[in-house]
């Protein structure tokens, strides 16, 4: 299967408690790609039950979510043998490099996007980190 | 997040932005009131994040600064961040009218 076939059956879970914000980047992946398949979840707990229940190729996930924060979220991923794969990418309005470095080195982060970003990015991080997770890069 | 040049997403963002503001103002002002610090700061952190999206910058700001407070616990600062907030929505809210009032594309 090509990887043109892979991007089409995406399934990607959008992590963020702000609703707009899940909504624009629900919008954003779909205008790139019209056959992504797009969930979401306004909280970790949210997003745990979806995980456990649901398939995801790739959970997009805001950092800052108050109570528990995408770290937590990523934590309990990387903690369990059938989403230890997943790619996460991780969505900050904080350019803070400390943030981001610790996040990669210590979390298993796949890549980062920082607040404003337009769709096109957004679909390309998707897409590169989901390739490399599964050796198509 | 910019809008993308999308007038429909940005008209869907404005609906959903004005629902926000209705559920989150009035907890504001309970918790401003209350002196509720830790729930002041992930309510005006969550509406803040909204207002950059639509590019709202003074509202944003004023959201920003009442999050700072919260987050400095400048207690005795809430009421004057929360009449700046209330001020600049005030200013806004007639745009997202608008824009919500235009006939979907």
């Amino acid at each position: 299967m090509s990887p043109v076939d892979f991007e089409k059956k995406l399934s990607v879970l959008v992590v963020d408690d702000v609703e707009v914000h899940r909504e624009m980047m629900r919008t954003f992946l779909l205008k790139v790609n019209p056959f992504i398949k797009v969930e979401q979840a306004s909280s970790v707990p949210q997003a745990v039950d979806k995980l456990n229940t649901g398939k995801f190729n790739v959970v997009v996930s805001d950092w800052n979510i108050p109570d528990h924060g995408g770290d937590t979220l990523l934590q309990w991923m990387r903690a369990r043998a059938n989403f230890n794969r997943v790619p996460f990418i991780m969505i900050s309005s904080n350019t803070d490099n400390e943030d981001i470095i610790h996040a990669f080195m210590n979390l298993g982060v796949d890549a980062y996007v920082t607040k404003p970003f337009k769709s096109q990015d957004l679909y390309d991080k998707v897409i590169a980190a989901f390739e490399k997770r599964n050796g198509l890069a | 997040m910019a809008m993308d040049g999308n007038p429909e997403l940005l008209v869907r963002v404005a609906r959903l932005l004005l629902k926000q503001l209705d559920a989150d103002l009035p907890l504001i002002r309970q918790y401003v009131q209350a002196r509720e610090t830790q729930l002041l700061k992930d309510r005006s952190h969550r509406l803040k994040g909204s207002l950059s999206a639509v590019a709202a910058t003074p509202a944003f700001a004023a959201c920003a600064a009442l999050n700072d407070l919260a987050t400095a616990v400048q207690t005795q600062c809430y009421p004057d961040g929360l009449d700046r907030l209330e001020f600049e929505v005030a200013r806004l809210r007639p745009y997202l009218n608008q824009l919500v009032s235009q006939p979907e594309a």
